[in-house]
């Protein structure tokens, strides 16, 4: 027996060589591949061996039963370890990221040379271990001769026993193996019904409509989802064809579209559906775009016993895909009209991705010259951008983040302010001139009040001696005149007094003009006020003949005016109403409290005011020539001064006529509360 | 004892009527018709009243009135001002001198000469 147990140590160890030469190769192959590719798992062969070669190879060494073989073993051994220092080497070389390194290295052969070595070394060894072998087979099968007669005999004693033993086994194995396959069966079943049941909850819950047809392609199940989508339920639908239950057509050609089941049949093979199937439900009861699988069904043996269709409804998948392809329409309509460049750029190094055509027309590029373009090179500044040609522009602009594929890019948006700045500048300058000529108008406007002041005052100085000296003529203080003397003298102070008159007047106009006529407010009884007025020109109505009337004046509240310029409008109306009545006429004054004011009317019968000097009568130096008035009676300044001091207490004053010749009423009126101006 | 007045007036028309309205009243007159033979003229005279123009050459009326409060002996003479000017011009600067009036061109020949009347018989018969 010695022998088979000599040739069975000689082959483990043939086996074992194998083995261990094999790991080697593998470990080189594999180390190849990663100093290629930098892939880790190429290392898996090496790593494995990387620590157990050494032990194995010792582990090789003892076993080896030839001395021969043991010593060829023995000096392949360092080359070995020279060539696991090579491949750690090189993986390290590797690891580091120096692939050039790497390939000098292996070009170098140093590796290939180990191993030629050692793969030569080991042929040796499998040689010597072959012959080995060879010699413990023919030393096995000599010992085997004498060992069958042996066996021969003991062989038929054991055979008459072993009948015996067998049949009673028999027995008792055909009994228990009965009761055990009825529970095997039994067990079986119960599995089969788990599984079905499982099955039809699946089918029942999946996502999906699953329909399966036997080979001839006639339906035997359709799950929920199925039924619902083809309209027909299971027990309607199978054993009909599938054709009948299962019908589609091209989404765009409503032309029928053959259904997968037919090839899946007879090819075996899993089938999907065109794109755009269009499915439609029983009788026309709808219809919905699907996409689907046909896979076919195989028994034990690989037979086709039928198929399996999936579909499912991607109506909401093609909405979808419509609302992204919408989305995207809409956003590249923006990018493409808005007169603002939009850039999208990589955050890290400021390179466009995208240019919008604003961008491009902003900054002078051509289609896509822009992609590819560092940031800094149009937009060196904040607030300033550069063109193709070089030429600097103020820009205002806006950025905001956003992540594509992992990577930080920046949105930017750039509008060229150019045309804004030069409004700007514009407007600066307009605001400039503004203010040049509102200084020239204050000035020119100080200018007029102070040559006023002069005026005013080189006027009146050589007026009151004028004025004096007459009156002191008039007076006769130094002697008596003659009467033509009398009348001319009195012809200077009339006419003198007349200047002054002018002059006042013209100083108000000025005054009220720029905003400097002040009202000195007091509380002024009316009635006083416009019995004092009455009082003083009671003369010239009685000179004149006129029937004065006067109403209402009795019942007036006390106002909160400028004494002197109110009579100043009364005695300016009631001069004019007896300047512009023929002798014998009639003027009035009637005044009335109202719920807010005081009204006042001063009225004649006299000449009256034509329709087109309704408006002239207000604008200064305008009179009306009329036989009744001298030329010296009137500054044609009376009316508009007037209407001015009322609106200064807030009221207003009319003038109304019928018509030349028809009397005019001249209406003021005087609020009880007035808006303090000035 | 006639009332003592001097006037001053750059115009000689407008001095000559003033003087004769004062003559013609019985006072008796002192004419100037500029600021410094005014002050010399007031300050040497000691006049009841000084009925003083406002423009005038050289030194101004109201730096002649002011010269004339910050003299003891003429402290308390009282000064009418007659001015043809209408306008603010100094009105404030006069209205803060003390015992003063102030009376518009043109004058009223027949009032006059109570009007400055008034200033100096108000000054005597009221405060000191």
């Amino acid at each position: 027996m010695l022998e088979g147990v000599a040739r069975d140590h000689t082959s483990a160890v043939i086996h074992l060589a194998d083995d261990w030469l094999m790991s080697l190769i593998d470990a080189e192959t594999g180390q190849r591949g990663y100093a290629l590719t930098g892939a880790e798992t190429f290392l898996q062969p090496y790593l494995a061996v990387k620590d157990t070669i050494a032990e194995k190879t010792d582990n090789l060494i003892r076993l080896t039963q030839d001395p021969g073989a043991k010593d060829l073993l023995k000096t392949l051994a360092p080359v070995v370890n020279e060539k696991m220092a090579e491949l750690a080497f090189v993986v390290e070389l590797r690891r580091a990221g120096d692939a050039k390194a790497v390939a000098a290295r292996v070009s170098e052969g140093q590796g290939k040379r180990l191993m030629d070595q050692i793969r030569s070394g080991m042929a040796s060894f499998a040689v010597i271990e072959q012959d080995l072998l060879a010699t413990h087979n023919k030393e096995f099968e000599a010992g085997m001769g004498t060992l069958f007669l042996l066996i021969a005999g003991t062989s038929l004693l054991a055979l008459l026993f072993a009948f015996s033993f067998a049949y009673f086994v028999l027995r008792e194995t055909q009994f228990r193996l009965r009761t055990s396959a009825l529970a095997e069966s039994e067990r079986q079943l119960t599995v089969q019904e788990n599984l079905t049941e499982q099955l039809s909850v699946t089918l029942r819950s999946i996502g999906d409509a699953v329909l399966t047809t036997d080979a001839e392609g006639r339906v035997t199940l359709l799950n929920p989802l199925a039924e619902t989508l083809t309209g027909w339920s299971q027990d309607q639908a199978v054993g009909r064809q599938v054709d009948d239950v299962f019908v589609i057509i091209n989404q765009d050609t409503r032309l029928p579209v053959a259904i997968p089941v037919r090839e899946v049949l007879a090819k075996g093979t899993i089938q999907g559906l065109a794109n755009h199937t269009v499915l439609l439900a029983r009788n026309g009861s709808g219809e919905c775009p699907i996409a689907d699988s046909c896979a076919p069904i195989r028994d034990s043996r690989g037979a086709v016993i039928g198929s399996v269709l999936v579909f499912r409804d991607v109506s909401r998948e093609y909405a979808d895909q419509l609302a992204l392809r919408n989305n995207a329409a809409i956003i590249q309509a923006i990018l493409d009209t808005v007169p603002d460049g939009i850039l999208t750029v990589v955050a890290a190094d400021g390179r466009i991705v995208t240019a919008n055509p604003a961008a491009r027309a902003i900054f002078g590029f051509g289609a896509r010259e822009m992609e590819g373009l560092g940031m800094a090179q149009i937009l060196p500044g904040l607030d300033w951008g550069r063109t193709k040609e070089g030429a600097k522009f103020p820009v205002e602009m806006a950025t905001s983040e956003m992540w594509l594929d992992g990577e930080l890019h920046l949105t930017c948006i750039v509008r060229d302010i150019s045309a804004r700045r030069e409004i700007e500048s514009g407007l600066e300058k307009s605001h400039e001139e503004l203010r040049v000529v509102s200084a020239e108008l204050k000035r020119a406007a100080e200018a007029k009040s102070t040559f006023l002041a002069n005026m005013s005052h080189e006027l009146r100085t050589p007026l009151n001696s004028i004025n004096g000296f007459s009156e002191v003529l008039s007076d006769e203080t130094f002697g008596p005149l003659n009467p033509k003397q009398r009348k001319y003298v009195a012809n200077v102070l009339t006419s003198g007094k007349h200047l002054l008159l002018l002059i006042n007047q013209i100083l108000d106009v000025a005054r009220i003009e720029s905003g400097k006529m002040t009202l000195q407010r007091t509380t002024v009884s009316l009635n006083s006020l416009l019995s004092e007025i009455l009082e003083l020109v009671s003369d010239m109505v009685d000179k004149k003949g006129l029937q004065l009337s006067v109403e209402g004046i009795d019942e007036l509240p006390d106002l909160h005016i400028d004494e002197l310029k109110i009579k100043q409008v009364v005695y300016n109306l009631l001069s004019n109403a007896v300047k512009f009545t023929p002798n014998g006429g009639n003027i009035g004054l009637r005044a009335k409290k109202t719920a807010r004011n005081v009204e006042v009317f001063v009225w004649d019968t006299g000449v009256g005011i034509a329709d087109e000097n309704m408006e002239k009568i207000f604008e200064g130096f305008f009179r009306v020539d009329t036989p009744y008035s001298r030329v010296t009676e009137g500054t044609g300044l009376g009316l508009p001064l007037s209407r001015k001091m009322v609106e200064l207490h807030g009221g207003k004053l009319t003038v109304e006529s019928r018509g030349l010749g028809l009397g005019t009423s001249v209406k003021f009126t005087l609020p009880f509360e007035p808006a303090e101006k000035s | 004892m006639a009332r003592r007045v001097v006037v001053v007036d750059d115009n000689a028309n407008n001095l000559e009527l003033e003087v004769d309205l004062f003559e013609v009243a019985g006072f008796e007159v002192f004419a100037a018709i500029d600021g410094e033979s005014a002050l010399e003229m007031v300050q040497r005279e000691l006049p009841d009243v000084v009925v003083l123009d406002v423009r005038l050459p050289g030194l101004s009326g109201i730096e002649v009135a002011t010269a004339l409060r910050l003299d003891g002996r003429t402290r308390g003479i009282p000064i009418v001002f007659v001015t043809a000017s209408v306008m603010a011009d100094g009105r404030d600067l006069i209205a803060s001198i003390a015992r003063c009036g102030f009376i518009g061109k043109p004058i009223n020949t027949r009032t006059f000469v109570a009007e400055v009347s008034a200033y100096f018989l108000q000054k005597e018969g009221g405060q000191a």
